[in-house]
């Protein structure tokens, strides 16, 4: 059965939570409440520093990119950051061919995400 | 299922044009298995696996599309999927009874200026046009709505 595995953990920067959200298997029509659960239960404790690993996810149809688009936007409408890091060649290629890669942030590594998050925190500590 | 027209004592069976019919009904939780139906024929035809993955996703984004526009979500229509695979190309007639829609009306205008926008919905049918290399849709009072892609190998 072609499921979808979520695990969520979260990273201190400061005083600022970022909540890494590990994403696996295949997100499609039917799996995708369940990771729009997961990002709703963040949006409504107001957690908007929001990184999504997604290292072991083998299949991603336009449902799941559809969800993305709007979290993007409740994240950015509260201020927040959306990184997407560690996509597999394929599902590279789905981002690639709907226009996506031009509408996230996608970083190679959890790593690359978590120092742009360092880096925004000290930008705005220099204000 | 029902697979026609195959008889593999004939010569140049492989050649011959192959008819594989499934019949599912609305319900998300299909969709991993006609995806993994899709990814046998792909295996079983030995075809690359790009073009095996193009075929699977256009395939899935075909059926969510009848199962949330044609049936509205309602769950426990039918669809009916027809694959007919020959040696150079491979079609896909997906069947159904339920609302039609304005199909070419989502494939017109400026289609990289529509994927900037940051559209929750209309993505799937963008990457069904990429994928196949042609899309047909016609509604028929009687028959119901008939969507064919076809992908040549």
């Amino acid at each position: 059965m072609s499921k979808l595995k979520i695990n969520v953990r979260s990273h201190k920067i400061d005083n600022c939570e970022v909540q890494i959200v590990d994403v696996g298997g295949f997100l499609d029509a039917h799996t995708v409440p369940q990771l729009e659960s997961t990002l709703n239960a963040f949006f409504k404790i107001e957690q908007y520093q929001i990184i999504l690993n997604m290292v072991d996810l083998q299949y991603i149809s336009s449902a799941g990119l559809g969800l993305l688009v709007v979290a993007k936007d409740e994240i950015e409408n509260n201020k927040g950051s959306f990184f997407i890091v560690n996509l597999s060649p394929g599902v590279h290629k789905v981002f690639d061919i709907s226009g996506c890669t031009k509408i996230f942030q996608i970083l190679q590594q959890e790593y690359d995400a978590l120092n742009e998050f360092e880096k925004n925190k000290s930008e705005k500590k220099e204000l | 299922m029902s697979l026609k027209k195959i008889n593999p004592k004939k010569k140049n069976y492989k050649k011959m044009k192959k008819t594989i019919d499934i019949k599912i009904y609305s319900d998300f939780i299909y969709l991993a298995y006609v995806r993994r139906f899709v990814e046998s024929i792909g295996q079983e035809e030995v075809w690359d696996s790009d073009v095996t993955e193009q075929v699977v996703i256009s395939v899935d984004e075909a059926v969510t599309n009848v199962m949330e526009h044609a049936y509205e979500c309602k769950q426990g229509c039918p669809i009916k999927i027809s694959f007919v695979i020959e040696v150079d190309k491979f079609s896909v007639f997906i069947i159904d009874q339920g609302k039609s829609f304005d199909f070419r009306q989502l494939l017109m205008g400026d289609i990289e200026k529509k994927l900037e926008e940051r559209l929750r919905r209309g993505r799937g049918t963008i990457i069904m046009k990429r994928f196949m290399d042609t899309l047909e849709y016609r509604s028929e009072e009687g028959k119901g709505n008939i969507l064919k892609m076809v992908k040549h190998l």
